[in-house]
């Protein structure tokens, strides 16, 4: 009998040991105040504006549906904001809708869950309360404090912090990497951005719920990538050097620099260098040699002169004026390349500090620049118009595109967290565009005849076929760049090209 | 002439050998094999291969026919009707999309003769399908995964001529050369990403049929052991097969209502429109293993038990390849991933010869697992673990002859495929399949 009960105590105090030292199950994440903070690729915005047809289907949106919980957004209504584009034709040509800021949720009564707002940096998060004029960022805050506070303010049961790529995709956008101009510093990075987790964490009751991203290569989006550096359109396709130790290359375009020919790697903006091109930008007289051209013809005038070299970015130090370019050259590219992955680094070890989980939006975004996505024997792809991934400003995503994102992210819960979220229904996306009808009306193609057809075939064929998406715009786009203010060392250059508001990005009525 | 029993015997048989040569099949064991190549055999569940004491026993068991006395025939047509639907899962179709395959019945038939050629040896040769698939979808301008595949059919049959011998009394031989005969067809519609309205849309239809027949050769061997009295085993192996199929596609376009992009759809170098494209293609049939007991329980009843290993490992991917067209326009080659995995079949049944001696009545069941991983399950082959229970019937007209009846009941389990998936198309299959075999056989 002694034994018995000396057994069984002894039984007792090992149960009840493993019980103190056991783990504690993990805790099934909760959704039922999601929030996720951004820029303009959180926001929802889309081929230069941001409108109800994409925000609807935003990756935040499509999450959050898949489920089941609420999720506010500062939708606008058509004609959206920023200038929407649209396709006239596969030139390619593009128009603009008028931008106009017609909110539909502007009256709720707490912030929204989707605090993305478009061209912000992670400085922005923490300190910016609005636009000076009132701006787009003004349709998302509403004056009630930064991303930061709002998001404190919601305490979110699950948040998703994606923000950064506004911070240095400036350098390669318009070509010049500049620490604190168009290049935030690592520390400045680092520090907001420990702000910005740490506020969270104590948001969370100090437990951290949620997920941190990594940032994509800036460099490989289609805006930088479509146009080659060879010279395809001046003469209308590729010139060959005859000589020289390129021989048997085409002739690039050349550079601002010193009017020579570009450097393999440097990548050009397309639709910074699309209203420059037809004006004989980028010619290089060896080009014009070797194709015959004549002695007299106008771009003689212009070939291997600095002046009408594409532009790389200049910065004026000691007045504090930057001249945003549209040539990145690969010493830029490569400044960048290393910056985004210090930032990388130091989201990695902050999410390991503050306990968030990191979802690598740089490693999803390569995979599917190599093997693009497959639904039902649909490919989705990266290249520029005909790929279904990238939208017309060639930067942010298709209405797809945010779509497959969400459903990565998804899997990435179902991997990383306890209870598994359904993955989304992306087949109204597909085959709709989006769920919510579709993009703006559109205008019919023109009615041509069978030899109507057969001719614009034959001559598309001829001019490279699909190598057509490659030629130059049609519109004029602005260039209203900003100014930055002196001693201003965190903020990079974004103003009305940055990542958010490419294009028309006022709220003022246009046209 | 009036047309005698005998005479109408050898025209039911001459008339079916011509009908085999054309009709169609449908998978209905693992992956797209047929294991149903005669009637008595599945309504014992197909465990035929240690019994295998008629002539389909070219298809279950060569050996078996060693020693028989008198030329034997038999002929008959195995009726399939398979029903067969998706329910979509997330991403894509979705959940809530359905759609059903269209109603289809197959009717592959069969045919063998045997002839004693004394001293215990046999000289058989038979005509079966082994392998064949055929999956259609309803409004295939409409199904969700018609890009993937609209309607498919991959038709393999088999003429063998066999040799068996008794080498002793307990100790049976057989095998021989199989000629393999088969086509395929596969219909699905191109997508294409619309810059317009940015979504996807069809393009272009693309129908790829193959040139004439592509033929190989094969073998088979079996053996067959009596121990003891009422106690018989059975082994027997078909090999694999590998077929090359030249086939020509021919591309339609689908227009939209943008005139560029229909152009630019058409100056497309990967789509030949009004042109035929000459391509090619090969697939690994899988070898094929019996092994099974047959036991005397009385003079009366009969329970046999059988294994069937298909090694379709051998099924890893389907490679389509094309020729450049006479414009220089060239279809990117397609990869087809299958990655199957070597499947086992268990199988059971039981006979009981009535006292007349003749009827016979039989029951079966069997276990058929699938080779095919979640991967590679679609629209194109939903393949699924099944059960299956049978009945059948033989009766004995005249002397000499027999018309064999069962139905096979094949109750495939529901499959779902959610997670990995090649082309990212989810779903739960469902399918049911009723099969019904007839043969009349005869000895002449």
């Amino acid at each position: 009998m002694k034994r018995t009960l000396s057994a069984l105590s002894l039984l007792l105090v090992v149960l009840a040991v493993a019980v103190a030292v056991a783990p504690a199950p993990a805790a099934a994440q909760d959704f039922s105040r999601f929030v996720v903070i951004g820029d303009s690729l959180t926001h929802g915005y889309m081929s230069s504006c941001v409108v109800k047809y994409g925000q609807n289907d935003s990756w935040g949106a499509v999450v959050a549906r898949a489920a089941g919980v609420d999720f506010q957004q500062p939708v606008m209504d058509d004609p959206g904001v920023g200038g929407c584009m649209y396709l006239t034709s596969l030139t390619p040509s593009f128009d603009f809708k008028p931008s106009v800021a017609k909110p539909l949720n502007a009256l709720l009564p707490r912030p929204y869950n989707n605090l993305g707002v478009s061209g912000f940096t992670v400085a922005d998060v923490v300190d910016k309360k609005g636009d000076t004029p009132p701006g787009l960022t003004d349709t998302v805050l509403r004056g009630q404090g930064t991303v930061l506070q709002q998001a404190t303010v919601l305490a979110p049961t699950f948040v998703s912090v994606f923000i950064g790529n506004n911070d240095e995709l400036g350098a390669i956008i318009y070509g010049l990497a500049v620490d604190g101009v168009t290049l935030t510093t690592r520390a400045a990075f680092k520090a907001k951005y420990d702000t910005i987790l740490k506020t969270l964490v104590a948001a969370q009751g100090g437990i951290p719920r949620g997920t941190v991203a990594t940032l994509p290569d800036s460099w490989s989006i289609p805006l930088m990538t479509t146009l080659p550096v060879y010279n395809t359109k001046t003469l209308g396709g590729p010139v060959i050097h005859k000589s020289g130790p390129y021989a048997g290359t085409p002739w690039r375009y050349t550079g601002s620099r010193d009017g020579q020919e570009l450097p393999f790697g440097s990548l050009i903006n397309l639709l910074g260098a699309a209203p420059l091109l037809p004006k004989g930008f980028g010619v290089a007289c060896g080009m014009l040699d070797d194709f015959g051209y004549p002695a007299a013809g106008p771009l003689r005038a212009v070939c291997d002169k600095p002046a009408y070299g594409l532009p790389e970015g200049k910065w004026d130090a000691t007045k504090f004026v930057f001249t945003p370019g549209v040539v990145a050259y690969p010493e830029t590219v490569a400044k960048v390349q290393a910056r985004l992955a210090e930032f990388n680094t130091d989201i990695k070890a902050l999410a390991v500090t503050y306990g968030y989980k990191v979802f690598d939006v740089n490693a999803v975004f390569t995979d599917i620049l190599g093997h693009g996505r497959d639904y039902g024997g649909m490919a989705i792809k990266t290249a520029y118009l005909s790929g279904g991934f990238f939208s017309y400003d060639g930067v942010h995503l298709t209405s797809v595109g945010y779509a497959i994102l969400a459903d990565e992210y998804i899997q990435f819960i179902n991997r990383t967290f306890v209870n598994p979220l359904p993955r989304p229904n992306l087949m109204s996306i597909l085959l709709n565009g989006n769920t919510s009808g579709g993009w703006f009306p559109l205008p019919q193609g023109i009615n041509l005849s069978l030899e109507e057809q057969l001719a614009f075939a034959a001559d598309y064929a001829e001019k490279g076929g699909l190598e057509g998406l490659q030629k130059v715009f049609a519109p004029t786009i602005p260039t209203d760049f900003s100014e930055l203010q002196p001693g201003d060392d965190s903020a990079p250059v974004t103003g009305s090209h940055g990542l958010g508001s490419h294009g028309r990005g006022s709220t003022e009525t246009a046209h | 002439m009036k047309l005698t029993h005998r005479g109408l015997r050898r025209s039911a048989v001459l008339g079916a050998l011509a009908v085999t040569l054309i009709t169609s099949a449908v998978a209905t064991a693992s992956g797209f094999s047929i294991f149903e190549a005669g009637s008595r055999a599945t309504a014992v569940g197909g465990a035929f291969v240690a019994r295998a004491d008629d002539t389909s026993a070219m298809f279950y068991n060569p050996a078996g026919l060693a020693g028989i006395v008198k030329t034997e025939a038999m002929v008959g047509i195995t009726l399939i009707a398979p029903f067969s639907s998706l329910e979509g899962g997330n991403p894509y179709p979705g959940v809530g999309y359905k759609a059903d395959q269209k109603q289809m019945i197959f009717f592959p038939p069969n045919f063998y003769v045997a002839t004693p050629l004394g001293k215990g040896f046999t000289l058989s040769f038979g005509t079966w399908f082994p392998f064949g698939l055929a999956t259609a979808w309803k409004d295939q301008d409409q199904f969700l995964g018609r890009w993937m595949s609209q309607r498919v059919d991959i038709r393999q049959y088999a003429m063998s001529l066999q040799v068996a011998a008794q080498l002793f009394p307990w100790l049976k031989v057989g095998g021989g050369p199989e000629l393999r005969v088969g086509d395929v067809k596969l219909n699905r519609n191109v997508p294409g990403f619309n810059p317009y309205t940015q979504k996807f849309v069809d393009v272009a239809h693309m129908d790829l049929t193959q040139s004439g027949f592509s033929y190989d050769v094969g073998w088979t061997a079996g053996i067959q052991l009596k121990p003891t009295d009422g106690i018989s085993l059975g082994a027997s192996y078909h090999s694999s097969v590998n077929q090359t199929y030249t086939g020509v596609g021919t591309f339609s376009q689908i227009l939209t209502t943008y005139a560029d992009f229909n152009a630019s759809v058409a100056a497309d170098p990967r789509l030949p429109f009004g042109e035929q494209v000459n391509g090619n293609t090969a697939i690994s049939f899988p070898a094929v293993t019996q092994v099974g007991a047959s036991f005397n329980l009385s003079k009366c009843v009969t329970l046999d038990l059988a294994g069937v290993y298909t090694q379709w490992n051998s099924f890893n991917s389907t490679i389509i390849t094309f020729n450049p067209t006479a414009s220089g326009k060239q279809v990117p080659q397609t990869n087809i991933t299958h990655n199957f995995e070597n499947a086992w079949s268990f199988r059971a049944g039981m006979s009981w010869l009535l006292p007349s001696e003749k009827v016979e009545l039989a029951a079966g069941y069997v276990y058929d697992q699938t080779g095919q991983p979640d991967s590679d399950t679609g629209p194109l082959l939903p393949d699924a673990n099944r059960n299956g229970y049978s009945i059948g019937a033989s009766f004995k007209i005249g002397k000499k002859s027999w018309i064999d009846f069962s139905n096979l009941f094949l109750f495939f389990n529901n499959r779902t495929v959610n997670g990995v998936q090649n082309e990212n198309f989810y779903g739960t299959y469902k399918t049911f399949a009723n099969l019904t075999v007839l043969n009349f056989r005869t000895s002449l």
